[in-house]
């Protein structure tokens, strides 16, 4: 069945039962109405026709106001029989007043735009706690937001929660939504209803169950003071690190996100930080994972750091720092040189990376210039037997003989064994990349000789 | 025979008058490329294929990119054992002689075809000596 927006759906005594006694109209998922609930609009209309037609009603007062299509009051005392009748209203919010005219309850209508799968189960924080919704799918139910029992205006008997709200949907293996009052610009709740942006989809980088993903050991922590972190020797800001336990970009985020639907502690200090309100921390745009600025409940700045990430992925993490600027480590190329069998079994080969070109000196002259790995060590050695050995490069800090950085270099690599390789020379250029790749192929040695 | 190997000029410098060994100097000249780490290019390369049996073809000591043999520089007569060419990367002569002060005469011999047999059994060198006479 679905959601009840004609009068004519809905019958006394079936689907709704009026208690003039009570002053209570009370849904009963019975006849047409199912959980899918009915308009508070269509209820308000059927209630005028059956207080008009029914000689038993009309003696009574009219339990409803209609403020807006959307926004309306129980009136006189009249309300919702129960929780059940209030869940299957749809597409609105209510204030309930008592005899005297008090409000005593306001209920705000919240209805999620996008796609929702039919089984996820979104929740809301208001108090600070999380509360599920009735309903899982797309939400259209209304939340209570004001509760005034005596109707006396003051809610110390009761609570006041309009001024804030936000609404999740975090599913396994789905992207995390989050939408909250400031999103939709709006500073105070009143009863009628409100429309949240809130929709997810698939997740293609979460391949992995939380079982396995809550193994890898990674952990958050929320500061509440900025941690100084290196960044291509800058320190910069941040109050959210996450300890990436020497896992890769995507188990990094995978453990996270599944840490942020946990209902339990996360926060590996001493504070206290359930997973389910927990911010958002993590994305990935592509292949590249970046770091979210966030709303750290502590007060170490809302910059999100990971420590121990594999190097390999130094490349493709991007960091928000405090100042909500994003960071990057310098772009550092890699690759590996390739070694025929020749090289490779004669146990003296050795290789050698130059700069073809160079201001201090271009290959073929005394003063060519050996090519600086990452770490600043000559791209040169032994073979060692081995088929192929990696390089990196530090593409946009290498400024060796007065290169200038942040350009491509073309290198000349050269391989030379004793009596098992001859020399062999190969050219290639060191771009912005990953998987570069350089074969040396060297003939076999038939006539070295060292007697 | 000891050499020098000059990076700037190209210039491998012997330092003896005695005959230059072509397997003698190339061997050195890779000793010299792995020990001295430096980027000069390359020198040389050599032919030396494998025909039937222990035959080989070769070996050829190519001179590449325009490096040059200079003989000491003392009256003498070079002998040059090997076959030395010129690679199409050189385009000048393996020898330079033109600084030179005093007489030098170079005898280098460049076959148009060499073979070597090696570690072969009596029978192969015979047969490879009858393939060579009457082909």
């Amino acid at each position: 069945m679905a959601l009840i927006t004609d009068p004519d759906d809905l019958n006394q005594a079936t689907e709704v039962v009026i208690s003039t006694g009570g002053k209570t109209i009370q849904l009963i998922e019975a006849g047409n109405l199912s959980s899918d609930g009915v308009t508070l609009q269509c209820l308000y209309s059927f209630l005028k026709e059956e207080w008009k037609d029914d000689a038993a009603l009309i003696p009574f007062s009219f339990p409803m106001e209609a403020i807006t299509a959307e926004s309306f009051e129980f009136l006189d005392g009249w309300a919702p029989a129960d929780t059940t009748t209030r869940n299957l209203l749809r597409t609105a919010g209510w204030a309930e007043r008592n005899s005297s005219g008090n409000v005593i309850a306001e209920y705000a209508g919240i209805i999620s735009l996008g796609t929702l799968g039919g089984s996820d189960q979104p929740y809301y924080d208001n108090d600070g706690t999380v509360t599920d919704f009735t309903y899982t799918g797309p939400i259209n139910e209304a939340i209570q937001i004001l509760d005034d029992p005596n109707g006396d205006g003051s809610y110390g008997d009761g609570f006041d929660r309009r001024s804030s709200l936000t609404i999740y949907a975090r599913e396994q293996a789905k992207s995390y939504a989050v939408s909250d009052l400031a999103g939709i610009g709006v500073t105070t709740l009143a009863p009628q209803a409100y429309r949240f942006p809130l929709a997810n989809a698939d997740d293609l980088k979460v391949t992995e169950n939380d079982v396995t993903v809550d193994a890898y050991g990674v952990t958050i922590t929320f500061h509440a003071s900025a941690q100084q972190r290196d960044i291509g020797g800058t320190n910069r800001d941040f109050g959210i690190i996450i300890d990436g336990n020497s896992r890769t970009a995507e188990e990094i985020y995978m453990a996270v996100q599944s840490a942020l639907r946990k209902a339990t502690d996360i926060d590996d200090d001493a504070s206290t930080l359930v997973g389910q309100l927990a911010p958002e921390l993590l994305e990935f745009v592509g292949d590249t994972l970046k770091t979210k600025f966030a709303t750290n409940p502590e007060a170490g700045g809302g910059g999100v750091y990971i420590d121990n990430f594999q190097t390999a992925d130094q490349n493709r993490i991007t960091f928000q720092d405090n100042t909500n600027v994003e960071r990057t480590f310098p772009f550092v190329s890699s690759g590996v040189l390739n070694f025929n069998a020749n090289l490779q079994n004669d146990s003296t080969s050795i290789y050698r990376m130059f700069f073809t070109t160079n201001p201090a000196g271009n290959f073929g002259t005394s003063n060519a210039v050996l090519v600086d790995d990452n770490s600043a060590a000559d791209i040169s050695g032994l073979v060692s037997g081995n088929a192929s050995i990696a390089f990196d490069f530090d593409y946009e800090g290498n400024v060796q003989g007065g290169r200038t950085a942040n350009t491509d270099a073309d290198v000349t690599i050269v391989a030379i064994g004793t009596d098992g390789a001859q020399y062999v020379v190969a050219t290639g250029t060191v771009t912005r990349s990953t998987g570069l790749s350089f074969t040396l192929t060297a003939n076999l040695e038939r006539n070295y000789l060292n007697p | 025979m000891p050499y020098t190997f000059d990076c700037d000029a190209k210039i491998i410098q012997l330092t003896t008058t005695d005959e230059l060994d072509m397997l003698d100097l190339y061997s050195r000249w890779k000793d010299e490329v792995i020990s001295a780490a430096s980027g000069c290019e390359q020198a040389f390369r050599v032919v030396k294929e494998p025909l039937a049996g222990s035959v080989f073809i070769g070996p050829y000591y190519f001179i590449m990119n325009d490096w040059r043999i200079r003989p000491q520089d003392t009256t003498h007569e070079l002998v040059v054992a090997g076959t030395l060419v010129q690679d199409a990367t050189s385009s000048l002569s393996p020898f330079k002689v033109d600084d030179l002060t005093n007489n030098i005469q170079i005898v280098r011999t460049v076959a148009s075809e060499v073979q070597v047999v090696e570690n072969a059994t009596a029978e192969e060198i015979a047969q490879s000596i009858i393939d060579t006479v009457v082909p």
